[in-house]
């Protein structure tokens, strides 16, 4: 029936003919013009509503998302099956855009970052990340078993429940420009908390498989080897891409040019890195300490970055929040695997930057309140996920177990992550009402 | 819409899943945006309009021209030009924001000062084109609809490559004045000589029916009125909103949120999105009482934007398909007559109303650009026109054939025409 099956059999020249045809027949370009327009007009109520309640706009922008999501909108009565279908199809179709942000992101926290930072801190921080990704991964490993789940489950969950998704956190900080310790360390920790989750996740991913399997073995230089080889190609092509564009962006005085600069900077360094199979978070990251410490002079360029991204970060968010599914939301063990794995996390998180912060001799505030700004969890975490999935292709079950538990949970620490980052910034006295306007 | 789609739509999301359409997307973006830059650099130091850089990259990256390189499989050229396909509502929202910058440019004070003179020259310089291109075709022998048809499309002119041009050369004066509204009432009388012209065309192709009223009178003029009825009430709103905020993140997302919910709603309504974003760019000007505080935040956004968009008008040039010798003279003429016309017409419509001589020598030359308007109409003769198959596809060729030059030429035009009158700021 459908001119799909039939296009499958055939040549995929063919495919993409028909398809590109088949799009201008069915104006796409215009759907996705429409649902844009939608999400920018329920992004702009959600903020004015957010700011009359004073939660930060992102937890408006993720939950907006999930009321978005294409399980809830099924079960809006009087829309057809065929325009939900074509709702998720277009939602789908902005798959880019994340990407897109999250370079704009990670840039951000990049810039944030100096070397003075590093080294007066640096040891600090560095005892934080360790602590905080391993308290997680061995919480969530734990609590997983306890609750009589196989241990190659329990490998997996506590491996993802490491990494900590920078994106929300970010905002919330720029939104109440805050300034100071728990600040710089918080922005330094997720940062390199990439690094650490996907080194631990490369170790102990092969393990799981091991274990499931029960046969084969694990080589240490390819499991260990990939990780670093991504970790520091992304470092060094970030370094190189940041340090050449930021000389080019000095030399310039037209707006134009310099703006055109930015924006091939971030997506190209992206780009670069999806085709090398780096990880583009790191890469822009790079990209922005780059930014930030090779240049001699101000660049200017802040009052860009910010009209560029606001846009850019509420379809973001928006979409992050979309990802949900509530498919398996109502059988009784999903849900028990839930609150296990997102509870053990956070005290995970909590605990270890607590410990951390404790060894490396931080300051009070921060070993009280770091911890806090931990929760948030997506791009990274549903990356690895697919990982999961790919890799135990052999048994979809154990894969979409895993994907849905992120899926689940990653939207909703959006939505209370934030909050909680604001009570720790605003508790450890770090926010800074804008003078000019506030935003 | 029934259920073959919907099986179809969940297969295909799968599908673009599978190939990682996001990834590819991204790299031709990346790619994209680096060649923008290049082109940028270099426009900037030759001294020419950056459009034309732009448009120029879009040509050499069609998939006509590209297809020509022997390293690419064929496979990867077909990936490529769909997913510059797949880009398509890009240009529709830059075009949108295009739009919005035109209506923000007229105001009432200058309106009141020139506007007898801005009415002379638009009337002038579209009936001008309209029929000396009409003429010129039925001069060559070609057949009267078709004639008929290329006329109205020639009296369109593209505002886009205008404003950029004027934009980047921070022109001001009356000549820039009366360009912009010029160029931007244009469409709206370009868009009521087609919808005029087109049933007559499509009665005189098929040789049957009749001519009503309705079809050609009222259906334009509710288009019309509507776009910016609608438009107006929005803008009013919108800067309403604006004004009584201080905060930078409301305000933009204000902004794209007007904008872009214009456009869908005049796609919705069969209203023109391009009138409709015009006339919310007119109530921001006008009916403000403070400044909007949005230049700035425009600028910014709209610079990629725009890069985008002149690249992708660029791709849909197909350079090689300019084989026939009837093809080139038809094609030829067809340009040359609008140039003739465009420009007659101006120089006349400004010289009857008495506008000053700077106006009435340089006028005509702003006028040039034809693409996103034309491309419109002549998708509207692809749908009207389907038992026509090949008339459709000779309109499309004709249009992407004089695109190609006018796209080039226009802005230089524009260029040296405000550089003559003393308009350049910068």
């Amino acid at each position: 029936m459908g001119f799909l099956e039939e296009l499958i059999a055939l040549e995929e020249v063919i495919q993409l003919e028909v398809i590109e045809e088949w799009f201008m027949v069915n104006e796409v370009g215009n759907q996705i013009i429409s649902l844009v327009a939608v999400f920018f007009l329920l992004a702009l109520l959600v903020v004015l509503v957010a700011k009359n309640f004073k939660v930060p706009i992102v937890v408006g922008y993720v939950f907006l998302g999930i009321l978005l999501s294409v399980d809830l909108v099924k079960l809006i009565p009087f829309l057809t099956k065929a325009q939900t279908e074509w709702y998720s199809f277009v939602i789908e179709s902005l798959d880019y855009v994340p990407q897109v942000a999250l370079g704009f992101i990670a840039f951000t926290i990049g810039s944030e970052l100096s070397v003075e930072l590093f080294k007066k801190l640096g040891k600090k921080i560095g005892f934080i990340v360790i602590f905080e990704a391993i308290g997680a991964f061995l919480l969530v490993t734990f609590a997983v078993l306890a609750i009589g789940k196989p241990l190659y489950l329990a490998l997996l969950l506590g491996a993802i429940a490491s990494a900590t998704a920078p994106a929300a956190t970010v905002m919330v900080l720029r939104e109440y420009n805050a300034k100071g310790t728990l600040t710089s360390m918080v922005l330094a920790v997720v940062g390199i908390d990439d690094a650490i989750s996907l080194v631990i996740f490369s170790l102990v991913e092969p393990v799981a498989l091991l274990l499931y399997s029960g046969s084969g073995k694990i080589s240490f230089t390819n499991t260990l080897g990939v990780p670093i080889i991504e970790i520091f190609g992304s470092i060094a092509i970030g370094l190189i891409v940041g340090y050449l564009s930021q000389k080019f962006i000095i030399s310039r005085e037209d707006n134009t040019v310099k703006i055109l600069t930015i924006f091939t900077t971030i997506l190209g360094s992206s780009a670069l890195a999806i085709n090398f199979h780096l990880s583009p978070l790191i890469t822009n990251m790079a990209v922005g300490f780059a930014y930030r410490n090779f240049a001699t002079r101000n660049l200017g360029i802040e009052e860009y970055m910010e009209t560029l991204t606001t846009p850019l970060y509420a379809i973001f968010f928006i979409l992050a929040g979309t990802e949900i599914r509530f498919g398996d939301m109502f059988t009784h063990s999903f849900i028990i695997i839930v609150i296990v794995y997102t509870l053990a996390r956070m005290a995970g998180k909590m605990g270890g930057a607590f410990l951390g912060g404790w060894i490396g001799q931080a300051p009070e505030k921060v070993r009280k309140y770091l911890g806090l700004c931990l929760f948030p969890q997506s791009g990274v975490a549903i990356a690895l996920a697919y990982t999961v999935q790919k890799d135990f292709a052999s048994n979809p079950e154990v894969g979409l177990l895993v994907f849905n538990t992120l899926l689940f949970t990653a939207a909703l620490t959006e939505v209370f992550g934030p909050l909680a980052t604001k009570y720790a910034i605003t508790q450890a006295g770090e926010t800074n009402p804008k003078q000019r306007n506030e935003v | 819409m029934n259920l073959e789609a919907v099986t179809t739509l969940n297969d295909l999301q799968q599908w673009f899943l599978l190939n990682q359409v996001s990834n590819k997307e991204l790299y031709v973006i990346g790619i994209f945006i680096v060649l923008i830059l290049t082109v940028a650099v270099i426009s900037k130091k030759l001294g020419i309009p950056t459009v034309v850089g732009y448009v120029f990259l879009g040509i050499l990256a069609s998939d006509s021209v590209l297809g020509f390189l022997p390293v690419l499989s064929t496979a990867t050229k077909d990936w490529y030009s769909f997913l510059v396909e797949s880009f398509g509502y890009v240009s529709n929202l830059a075009l949108a924001f295009i739009a919005l910058t035109i209506g923000t440019e007229l105001s009432i004070s200058i309106l009141k000062t020139l506007g007898k003179k801005i009415i002379f020259i638009v009337v002038f310089e579209s009936i001008g084109a309209f029929a000396l291109v009409t003429g010129a075709l039925l001069a060559l022998g070609k057949p009267f609809y078709l004639a008929l048809l290329l006329g109205a499309i020639s009296s369109a002119t593209a505002p886009a490559a205008t404003v950029m041009v004027l934009q980047e050369y921070q022109a001001e004066g009356d000549l820039t004045s009366t360009l912009l509204a010029v160029v931007g009432i244009d469409d709206a009388l370009a868009l009521t000589i087609f919808s005029f012209a087109e049933p007559i065309a499509l009665i005189k192709a098929k040789g049957s029916g009749e001519l009503s009223l309705v079809t050609v009178i009222v259906h334009p003029l509710i288009e019309v009125l509507g776009s910016v009825f609608v438009g107006l009430i929005i803008g009013y709103f919108s800067q309403l909103f604006i004004t009584s905020v201080e905060d930078k993140t409301k305000r933009i997302l204000a902004l794209v949120a007007t904008v872009l919910g214009c456009s869908s709603l005049a796609v919705y309504a069969n209203l023109s999105p391009l009138l409709t974003n015009m006339a919310v760019g007119f109530a921001y000007t006008n009916f403000s009482k403070k400044n909007l505080g949005i230049s700035e935040d425009m600028e910014v956004m709209t610079i990629p934007l725009y890069a985008m968009f002149f690249v992708l008008a660029g791709t849909k040039i197909k350079i090689m398909q300019i084989t026939s010798l009837g093809f080139v003279v038809l094609a030829l003429v067809y340009t040359v007559a609008r140039i003739v016309g465009k420009v007659g017409g101006a120089s006349l419509g400004a010289s009857l109303a008495k506008a000053e001589g700077k106006i009435r020598k340089y006028i005509g030359l702003g006028l040039l650009s034809q693409v996103g308007v034309a491309i419109a109409l002549a998708y509207t003769v692809q749908r009207d026109f389907a038992q026509f198959p090949e008339l459709s596809v000779l309109i499309f060729n004709i249009l992407l054939f004089t695109t190609a030059i006018t796209e080039v030429v226009g802005p230089l035009a524009t260029k040296y025409a405000v550089s003559k009158a003393n308009e350049i700021k910068k």
